[in-house]
């Protein structure tokens, strides 16, 4: 090869024609799979807006006995595979399978498992980002904020297993979803006052002694 | 210099009409406008700002794959340009093919945030950034002039492997038997020093050997830099708990022979004094990783073992003329001295006359070290040939 020829693969063809081809790639990725919509939860009301992105936890609908444990209280499940069951894009139910050799799983017609290598790691069926502008990214904060709606998340399920965010959108709250929000709210309530209970008692306990001497004084 | 200062000299009697007049023309043909150039710039700053905000502010509205290919024509402009014109752009500064080169380089990389911004796609960083350094790399080793774009690769070489083996060293404990993994990972930390035989061969036989010798004193120092933290990390005995990992004996060997190698294969592709020296400092590099490990916990052996490596490289700036670098090796044993009495006798700074002690003993160091600077530095730095 001549040094001219050399340095055209090297200097033009190597580094555009390889850009090139992953732009072609991610692009061909991208329109495979089948759209699905997923309820979200802010994943950080504080800090919602990270750079160019909104982050957000998934809540799968997966049946109620992985959900909650024997007295009722929600669990934190790590997914690592999902079986998508209903017809896209609505998710009837979601079924969790610790191991994705299960036959069963395999069996399964719309898997989703979790990416190692992607940014969120094991983490990935649990938390998710989309990225948008500036904008767009405060909309969706205080869309997000806002316990009258919920968060929508559109997302591509590749054959492969990849789940590809692609939009989010807001729903009002169905008059179940507000029913099962005051129940949270109203224990929330119980929460905070049994704590607020159980730190006056601590003061008054704290102060009792000092009170004590001076009046045996 | 000033005219102003021209005519003084003229007025004392220092210099006499011609040459005054042989001063005035040559400073006037010589000048830079500097101000003029600066105005230039502010301007052009302000307008290329202001580009990039307008872009910026609309850039939601930009279909992504329009953004894509914006992205990779600027790219393509700037590789062409340096493709069709690099004789043209040299002759005009060889910093505007640097800089060229530079912001190819940069663009490449961004590429790859674009890419996973308009798709939602996501991967740990070592893989856009060991796919660009195969992508982009090639291009920089055959237009770099300069320590941008040598720093450029041998910063994303540096950066790519230690971000490939801190998100895969876990690995390391999943399999029965670490050996061949941590070898691999070795392999990978060690291998940007293999740089510095490269760029010694070709530091002789290019049109570029600036950028060549940039190169291979990154490559060194990259080497220098390891293994003085390995045996100042030996002082804080790092290493006995470390067994299956990139810093246990396996891959501490394997660190060591990239380093031999290494340098023995600069003594042999540049046989000049200053080739086989920078070959030995590589060279010393790797031993002192192979010992780290052995004078682990023993402070005192561990102080010997830095202070070793540092005379071996004083020596060497000795031989060759290198005054920088001989310099550093002095206030490198210097400062390692100090730390060393506080070590042996922490208990020094407790006591009102331990504390003046120690201040006699580090004034008295930094007397000594500046009287062996002064004594034996060699006389000029030769620019055209330090490590």
């Amino acid at each position: 090869m001549t040094q001219t020829a050399i340095r055209a693969l090297f200097l033009l063809l190597v580094p555009l024609a390889g850009l090139a081809a992953l732009w072609a790639q991610s692009e061909t990725l991208s329109r495979q799979g089948t759209d699905w919509e997923v309820p979200i939860q802010g994943y950080d009301p504080r800090d919602l807006l990270r750079g160019h992105y909104v982050e957000f936890n998934y809540d799968w609908p997966t049946p109620s006995d992985e959900r909650e444990d024997e007295e009722g209280f929600g669990v934190f499940v790590q997914h690592q595979n999902l079986c998508l069951i209903g017809d896209a894009p609505t998710i009837v139910e979601a079924i969790p399978f610790e191991d994705a050799t299960d036959p069963e799983f395999e069996r399964c017609k719309h898997k989703l498992s979790v990416q190692p290598g992607s940014v969120y790691g094991y983490d990935s069926l649990n938390r998710g980002r989309l990225y948008v502008g500036q904008e767009r990214a405060l909309e969706l904060e205080e869309g997000l904020r806002d316990r009258e709606q919920i968060g929508i998340v559109t997302f591509r399920q590749r054959d492969d297993g990849v789940l590809t965010p692609l939009d989010i959108r807001f729903r009002p709250l169905t008059d179940e979803g507000q029913e099962e929000r005051d129940a949270l709210r109203s224990e929330e309530a119980v929460i905070v006052d049994a704590a607020d209970a159980a730190i006056e008692a601590a003061n008054e306990e704290a102060d009792a002694p000092e009170t004590d001497p001076s009046e045996e004084e | 210099m000033s005219a102003r200062k021209i005519e003084i000299w003229h007025a004392a009697g220092l210099i006499d009409a011609d040459t005054r007049a042989a001063l005035l023309t040559y400073e006037e043909e010589n000048s830079r406008p500097l101000a003029l150039w600066a105005v230039f710039g502010i301007g052009a700053l302000a307008i290329g700002l202001g580009l990039v905000s307008v872009v910026a502010a609309n850039w939601e509205d930009v279909p992504g794959q329009v953004r894509l290919a914006i992205h990779l024509a600027l790219l393509g402009g700037a590789l062409g340009a340096v493709f069709f014109k690099e004789r043209q752009l040299v002759a005009a500064s060889p910093w505007l093919l640097e800089a060229l080169v530079a912001i190819a380089a940069t663009l490449g990389l961004t590429f790859f945030g674009h890419l996973g911004q308009v798709y939602q796609t996501g991967s740990p960083l070592w893989m856009p950034l060991s796919v660009w350094l195969g992508l982009f790399g090639p291009a920089l080793l055959l237009t770099g002039r300069s320590w941008l774009t040598a720093g450029i690769v041998m910063g994303g070489a540096i950066y790519t492997a230690m971000e490939y083996v801190t998100s895969n060293e876990a690995l390391l404990y999943a399999v029965d038997d670490p050996t061949l993994p941590t070898a691999w990972f070795a392999t990978v930390v060690g291998a940007p020093v293999l740089f510095a035989p490269i760029a010694a061969f070709f530091r002789t036989r290019s049109t570029r050997p600036d950028f060549w010798r940039r190169l291979e004193q990154l490559a060194l120092t990259y080497a220098v830099f390891g293994a003085s933290s390995a045996a100042a990390a030996a002082s804080v005995d790092v290493f006995s708990n470390e067994e299956t990992s990139v810093i246990g004996p396996v891959g501490l060997s394997v660190l060591a022979g990239i380093g031999v190698v290494a340098g023995g294969l600069v003594a042999l592709v540049r046989p000049t004094l200053s080739g086989r020296m920078a070959g030995a400092i590589i060279a010393g590099a790797g031993v002192t990783m192979l010992l780290a490990r052995s004078v682990s916990g023993v402070e005192l052996a561990a102080a010997l073992l830095f202070m070793l490596l540092w005379i071996g490289i004083g020596a060497a700036a000795l031989k060759v003329g290198w005054r920088g670098v001989f310099q550093l090796a002095v206030a490198a044993i210097a400062v390692r001295l100090i730390i060393l009495s506080f070590e042996l006798a922490s208990d020094l700074l407790l006591s009102g006359f331990g504390l003046i002690l120690s201040g006699f003993l580090i004034l008295g160091i930094a007397w000594g070290a500046y009287r062996v600077s002064q004594q034996f530095a060699p006389g000029s730095d030769e620019e055209g040939d330090e490590a």
